[in-house]
């Protein structure tokens, strides 16, 4: 019974779907054309990744991460902050094997809690096979050991659990990029931007540091650790986000945020400099990453943005997210176009604004752009991505409604945009997602949302993965509207009556935060 | 005896727990796995379960996919008590990986004693006494106080000024400290009648569920020796056992099941309860 009754509401969903389509189709299409915000053709796929036989769960799944394997785009893997449905041992990514239309659970991420499964993770497949590689913060430790691990397995659909390669305490937010050589054999080049925090007076808080191996796929990898910050950071540290940005042709760019000073209630009040970093060669040979040197002191490292009031509130400051750490990085892929490089940080303009800024080099990080290339006001999560034609993506969650620190209302809402440009001056503007930023509350701590989501290209097609409010409504997916857009729930619930539903398809659930994952074509 | 100390191995390391008859083989319940795939997996049809987290608890008469461990060998129609453990879970079913099978009519059902009455309490029953076992001790009491821990506002009153001390990591567990009176002491040795706990503040989801402590609440606490020192700017840091800056073991309480105040009567009540002395109040 439970299942035809779940039949039908899946039924009706769809039909309502349909017919709302119809109607809405006309006004979308109107609306798009008459402020250019789709272009032609463009088509989007929005889908829950939670499982239909996780219906019951509540969890507050956020941070989310995502690839898609260049070598079978079918192929994809998600994360976030989802313990073992199982009460396992093991932390699950989230698989599909059919473009991102189905998703299903496999937990194969060692060192899990039932909590949040890991403490941070990311994850990228190999540039040239199905391999798959994820760096976490390990969850079944002693919380504040803060023990990184950098895993891989050859079959992310297999439930052997992920090789670990290397293992170093006391590292934060560790953030993982895959490549492979364009000339000679090909091996698989992964580069971990992540804080270490070991030995920190002996670096002078100099805590950026990019993880590396030229040839991961091979043994442990043979990782190599590298400092990327020249300056002094004492007494502070560089900011949790360590970023980079990697070319076949053998260009790293990695961006991370200086610290300068620290002031007011708990030090929150941070000054940074927003800095990026470049080597040429895959971070191989003598003095990496010294490439690109800052005019003003000959150091290594361009300072983009000097003296920056960043933020840094580990409370429910805008809505219920916390701030504090919000870098991107992105790097043309195409031949011959590694000069060309985007960055993306959040700072404060005003008196307690949290702003996204994104900037442009066309010549290696030697100099940018002079001014914003795009400035979105009470924003975080900025994720980059450059496709195949060289039009740039900029993925974003913005708090909108009346704004005031530390309260959040019904009027508040979070809306997840994703901006393309072919030139960086003119954007088109795809709202993915609209929903309350006051539901559900933050109980299950922070981030709300997550302190990063992403954005990746393959081809022409911008893939990416959000966090937000699950409640089953179409209208919170704005470029989901047919006939251009489709949303896809998996989980049980009715689009009618906006309500979630256990596995037996009439318990009630509450709407909690859910990955998301979307497809943007044209 | 050793099939009965087997099936005990088995079932402490596997949490889905059940009767089930073999359908086919070679075969899987889920679309996501591929054919290259099913050399080792089996469908099963469970008939009864004995030991279950909650998503597993509804499936009684549903098939399930098995993935056999290596020469592992099952014929359809055959009955088994399987010991299993998650693999996939997608939208149209379950998939787990075999720990090992026993026939059902050897399977030694002292193991399994209350799982007929609900699988899913045995299993958190069985999670609950784990966690109790590797706790240091455990007691009853009241928290009487909460303070920031003396070496760290020490530090802060020798170093203060601006710049001196700008947060690390979001994840910064913000530790504080709770003085609990204590009632009665339920596992371990304390000859104190007070003891101190430390848990952390922050919301940072790595300890958003670990219980927060205020003055008045009284309870169970569940307390484990954790490793500590202090940073080069004096801050309190948990540090793995053995690790170099380790300066002393303190009492914490992180797992959301660490605390259970006592108007809930909560499965530490009961666990206690059934233990309690003749003689004790």
């Amino acid at each position: 019974m439970p299942a035809t009754k779940l039949k039908k509401k899946t039924k009706a969903g769809t039909k309502t779907k349909k017919v709302a389509a119809k109607k809405a189709s006309k006004k979308s299409a109107k609306k798009a054309g008459s402020n250019g915000v789709l272009a032609a053709g463009v088509k989007v796929l929005i889908v829950n990744i939670i499982p239909r036989q996780m219906s019951f769960e509540t969890n507050n799944d956020s941070e989310p991460n995502l690839d898609v394997s260049p070598t079978n785009p079918l192929h994809m893997a998600a994360s976030a902050f989802t313990p073992d449905p199982a009460g396992g041992p093991n932390a699950p990514i989230f698989i599909s094997r059919d473009g991102g239309k189905t998703w299903t659970i496999n937990s194969i991420v060692p060192g899990g809690n039932n909590n949040t499964g890991t403490g941070d993770i990311t994850l990228r497949f190999s540039r040239t096979t199905d391999k798959l590689y994820a760096a976490i913060l390990r969850g079944d430790v002693p919380q504040g050991t803060l023990r990184m691990n950098i895993l891989r397995t050859d079959d992310f659909a297999s439930p052997a659990i992920m090789t670990v390669l290397g293992s170093r305490d006391h590292m934060d937010q560790p953030y993982v990029q895959t490549m492979t050589t364009s000339t000679g054999t090909a091996k698989d080049i992964v580069f971990i931007g992540d804080n270490d925090f070991n030995d920190r007076d002996t670096n002078n808080g100099r805590t950026a540091t990019l993880d590396f191996s030229n040839n991961a796929a091979t043994g442990n990898g043979s990782f190599s650790s590298l400092r990327i910050d020249p300056r002094s950071d004492a007494p502070g540290v560089n900011a949790p986000s360590i970023r980079a940005a990697i070319h076949s042709d053998g260009t790293v760019y990695g961006a991370f945020m200086h610290f300068l000073s620290a002031s007011g209630p708990n030090f929150s009040l941070i000054r940074r400099d927003i800095v990026v970093v470049r080597d040429d060669n895959f971070g191989v040979g003598p003095n990496p990453f010294t490439a690109l040197k800052d005019p003003d002191n000959n150091l290594a490292g361009r300072i983009v943005a000097p003296n920056r009031l960043v933020p840094f509130i580990n409370n429910f400051f805008m809505g219920q997210e916390r701030i504090g750490s919000s870098l991107s990085i992105a790097v043309d892929p195409r031949p011959s176009q590694s000069s060309t490089v985007y960055l993306a940080w959040a700072d404060r303009v005003g008196q307690n604004d949290y702003t996204l800024h994104v900037r442009r080099s066309t010549n290696r990080g030697v100099t940018w752009s002079s001014s914003d290339l795009l400035t979105i006001t009470n924003a975080t999560n900025p994720a980059l991505a450059i496709n195949s034609d060289g039009r740039i993506g900029f993925l974003y969650q913005q708090y909108t409604g009346p704004f005031t620190p530390f309260q959040v209302s019904a009027a508040n809402h979070w809306e997840t945009h994703l901006r393309r440009s072919t030139d960086g001056i003119s954007w088109d503007d795809l709202i993915l997602c609209r929903t309350p930023a006051n539901v559900p509350s933050a109980n299950g701590g922070l981030p709300y949302l997550g302190d990063y989501l992403h954005l990746l290209t393959v081809g022409k097609d911008f893939f990416g993965i959000f966090s937000a409010n699950n409640t089953p409504d179409q209208a919170n997916f704005p470029a989901a509207k047919p006939p251009n857009g489709q949303l896809i729930y998996q989980r049980n619930c009715d689009f009618d009556t906006h309500k979630l539903f256990d596995v037996n398809g009439t318990t009630r659930i509450d709407p909690s935060i859910d990955p998301f994952f979307f497809k943007v074509t044209e | 005896m050793a099939n009965s100390a087997k099936a005990e191995e088995l079932a402490r390391q596997a949490r889905f727990v059940f009767n089930g008859t073999v359908k086919k083989l070679k075969a899987a319940t889920l679309p996501e796995i591929k054919k290259a795939d099913k050399e080792r997996t089996v469908v099963v049809r469970v008939d009864q379960i004995l030991q279950a987290p909650p998503i597993f608890t509804n499936r009684t008469g549903q098939d399930v996919t098995v993935q056999l461990k290596k020469g592992e060998k099952v014929k359809v129609g055959q009955q088994a008590e399987f010991y299993t453990n998650s693999w996939l879970i997608g939208n149209e079913g379950v998939a787990v990986v075999s720990l090992g099978h026993r026939p059902v009519k050897k399977a030694d059902t002292m193991a399994f004693s209350a799982a007929l009455v609900d699988p899913a309490k045995n299993l958190a029953a069985r999670d609950l006494q784990t966690h109790v076992d590797d706790a240091d001790m455990v007691c009853t009491g009241t928290v009487k106080s909460v303070r920031v821990p003396e070496e760290e506002s020490d530090t802060m009153t020798l170093e203060a000024g601006p710049s001196v001390r700008p947060p690390l990591s979001e994840h910064d567990p913000q530790w504080q400290e709770a003085v609990v009176e204590i009632d009665n002491v339920q596992k371990g040795t304390h000859d104190k009648k007070s003891v101190v706990l430390r848990f952390p503040s922050s919301k940072d989801r790595m300890w958003a569920k670990a219980p927060k402590f205020r003055p008045g609440q009284s309870g169970y606490f569940v307390l484990h020796k954790t490793p500590m020192g202090q940073d080069e700017h004096g801050k309190v840091m948990a540090m793995a056992a053995g690790s170099e800056g380790v300066k002393d073991e303190y009492y914490t309480a992180l797992h959301q099941e660490d605390f259970q105040p006592l108007e809930h009567h909560g499965p530490l009540a009961e666990m206690f309860s059934a233990t309690k002395e003749p003689n004790e109040t």
